[in-house]
């Protein structure tokens, strides 16, 4: 186990046409699951694991700067999207492979073998080749070969991404598992939102080679610190009103740009508003944090009038679509709450979950 | 506008059972889902309503027509795969007005102007018939492209995944816009899915397949609360709904559920005894959605408790998904974005018992429903 840092790494690609990473400053610390996700993220797993020559800047692991080192001596294990299985081996074989080739004894190898096998559900198809297997069941055998080298640093490129919905589910709650059994140095590079706030301790949000923002969940969840980040994270995404901030008798107010609304801003975000003095800026809430209620009132509140578009009921929850104005806004509502097409509801939402964003730079305003 | 008969179709390709005796009604201008796994025949049902294929045995109506031997452009079918298909070089008028312009239709510019401005009205986009469709929102395209499959008046649409293909964001979004879309229309609907949320938001009746072979016809409502089997549990839903096998004891005259390590014990409701002695089983498969499920910050007065251990918790997009290991079983448990809980920590569940499904241990089926 080991400690990944990045200092001021650069990846260009074309004699410095395309760069797919700039300037990033990450460290990963020892145990930690994080996951990037966002552009440049595979040239930076890349750049750790030695598969490509970092452009500019250092990576170190542990305190050792490996820029120079091979690979092999930097005790990687990368487990990627297309599984570069052998295929006129067994999967046992597949496997076994970096032991055999490290001369491990034949019952240390098997004992190895056999507990990964186990702990990623391929046991019984250890004895037959790449081509006889799914494509979930390669993901699976690719992973237990990063695995079973027991190596300091696990970097995993989208290992769940060829898994229907229902496997990803369980490789997810597996994968999560394991890590906190073994606590390997994990690094997972995803496109998928869901995975990385699902999987990770820490999430790296990556924008055409540019790291926005490293948190928790709760930081990357609740305090995003600009219109990407908040409109990455979070399914289904937060909702975006175009909004002009005025001033009026020692107030602020929010005008919606289609007329459709004009609200007071609580005093903690009139203060926001005021310091950095945005000419247009985007009011953000999550589905999840309005509430639809078939009355006004309910003081201190956010509350914005609308007619309902549709209402869905879908199982364990429902989503309603509300028109206000030009913008239809999506809320998440408890099961066996329904609601008709037309009918008027304000929307309600907590003053510490409305987000602000000065429309121009897409950066937070509320945080 | 037309009913749609399927009578007991049957369609092998080689050795596989693409579609197994499917009988179904679609009444006129309903609005029916396919709902199924890869694999379940949706799509070879789609195609042999259209015609591009031909059932091994087995009769299709539309109205009060046999079809079976009637070429598919007679059909009077629209079929879109994906509805976004527009042609990026034509206005949206001209996008619309394309089928009418075919050969052999033989219609006047008046006709076809009438004809295209009507639809547009139908599916408010006839503000937006002078633009491109790189013009467009992926709202306002999907309405294009349905209003060029409607545009001939068929007696029958078919949708083969028309919004599965999307981004997830994107789709919550589609979803609602397509529900809002749905409500003007008044063609017969045939709509083919793999994922449950659009068949429970879309459908006015949800077919389930599997393996070719009809599961359950129902409404949205009925197909999610009432499954007729196992599968069909399983395949509305996430997290999916927890199965357990239990044991039937009694004890104090009070029949309990408990799983094979005695780790589950549930109390069983009068409701639920009745049809377990009606089914005179021994074993049956407990089903328990993850939203019936709520962990305990206190000790409760009553009902059926679980002691669990967290094996893993996620905090997902809305929700939070904890996985409990209750002796060696796992069970799903949906909670609130706000809780937290630490890897290996003691925890109770409450179980709504009232809403614990009943499967027998080898049929699958529901014995609830008996």
């Amino acid at each position: 186990m080991a400690e990944v840092r990045l200092e001021h790494v650069y990846k260009v690609y074309k004699r410095g046409q395309v760069e797919a990473v700039q300037d990033l400053n990450l460290t990963i610390k020892d145990g930690e699951f994080l996951g990037p996700s966002g552009c440049g993220k595979t040239s930076t797993l890349r750049m750790i694991v030695g598969l490509e020559e970092i452009t500019r800047g250092k990576i170190y692991i542990g305190n050792r700067v490996v820029n120079h080192l091979e690979p092999k001596e930097r005790n990687v294990a990368l487990a990627f999207e297309t599984y570069a299985l052998y295929p006129p081996l067994t999967i046992r074989q597949n496997i076994s492979f970096c032991l055999r080739a490290r001369s491990l004894p034949a019952d240390e190898i098997d004992r190895r073998v056999t507990n990964v096998a186990r702990i990623l559900g391929i046991s019984d198809i250890l004895d037959r080749k790449p081509g006889e297997i799914g494509g979930g069941q390669k993901q699976r055998v690719s992973l237990a070969r990063a695995l079973v080298r027991d190596p300091d640093i696990l970097l995993l490129d989208e290992p769940l991404s060829h898994l229907d919905a229902s496997q990803r589910a369980r490789m997810r709650v597996e994968l999560k598992r394991l890590h906190a059994e073994l606590r390997r140095t994990t690094v997972l590079v995803t496109h998928d939102q869901l995975e990385a706030v699902a999987m990770a301790e820490r999430i790296a949000v990556m924008n055409l080679g540019v790291l926005q923002q490293v948190g928790t969940f709760d930081e990357i969840f609740y305090h995003p610190v600009n219109e990407f980040v908040a409109g990455f994270v979070g399914e289904p995404p937060m909702n975006m009103l175009p909004c002009t901030p005025r001033s009026e008798a020692g107030d602020m107010f929010l005008e919606a740009d289609d007329g459709s609304f004009r609200i007071k801003l609580a005093p903690e975000l009139q203060t926001a508003v005021l310091r950095k003095s945005p000419k247009k800026v985007k009011l953000g809430i999550r589905p999840i944090h309005l509430e639809a209620k078939s009355s006004a009132g309910m003081d201190g509140r956010l509350e914005l009038p609308g007619t309902v578009f549709t209402y869905e009921p879908l199982g364990e929850e429902g989503q309603l679509a509300v028109r206000i104005g030009e913008n239809i806004v999506l809320v998440v509502t408890p099961p066996h709450v329904r609601f008709s097409e037309n009918e008027t509801v304000w929307l309600q939402a907590r003053t510490e979950r409305i987000h602000l964003f000065d429309a121009e730079t897409g950066l937070t305003i509320s945080n | 506008m037309a009913k749609l008969v399927l009578d007991s179709l049957t369609k092998t390709f080689g050795k596989v059972t693409a579609v197994d005796g499917l009988s179904v009604e679609v009444e006129d201008g309903e609005f029916v889902v396919l709902l199924g796994p890869s694999g379940a025949g949706k799509t070879t049902t789609l195609k042999l309503i259209a015609g591009v294929e031909h059932p091994d045995s087995g009769l299709i109506y539309i109205g009060d027509k046999l079809v079976n031997a009637v070429e598919p452009q007679k059909r009077n079918i629209a079929m879109a795969y994906e509805t976004y298909a527009l042609y990026p070089h034509l206005t949206v008028r001209d996008n619309l007005a394309f089928p009418l312009r075919a050969p052999g239709r033989n219609l006047s510019k008046a006709q076809i102007e009438a004809r295209v401005n009507e639809i547009a009205h139908l599916l408010n986009i006839h503000m937006l018939l002078d633009r491109q469709p790189d013009q467009l929102s992926g709202g306002q395209r999907q309405r294009v492209s349905l209003g060029r499959a409607l545009v001939r008046n068929p007696d029958i649409l078919l949708l083969d995944e028309p919004i599965s293909h999307l981004d997830a964001k994107l789709r919550h979004r589609m979803r609602a816009e397509f529900k809002a879309l749905k409500s003007s229309l008044k063609t017969t609907t045939v709509y083919v899915t793999h994922d449950y949320l659009e068949a429970l938001s879309l459908a006015d009746r949800v077919v389930t397949l599997d393996h070719g072979k009809l599961q359950q016809i129902g409404s949205p409502d009925d197909v999610f609360s009432n499954p007729v089997n196992v599968f069909v549990a399983t395949l509305l839903g996430h997290p999916k709904i927890n199965l357990v096998k239990c044991r039937v004891t009694s004890q104090d005259g009070q029949m309990r559920f408990v799983s094979a390590d005695g780790h589950i014990q549930l109390n069983v409701p009068d409701r639920i005894r009745q049809k377990v002695e009606q089914a005179n089983t021994s074993e049956v498969i407990v089903g328990i959605r993850p939203f019936h499920l709520t962990v305990l910050d206190h000790q409760p007065e009553h009902g059926s408790v679980i002691n669990a251990m967290v094996y893993v918790y996620e905090r997902l997009g809305s929700t939070g998904v904890l996985t409990a290991a209750a002796g060696t079983s796992n069970l799903d448990v949906l909670t609130s974005l706000e809780a937290q809980f630490d890897i290996d920590t003691p925890i109770r569940l409450a179980v709504q018992t009232e809403h614990m499904l009943a499967f027998h241990p080898v049929t699958e089926k529901n014995i609830l429903l008996d």
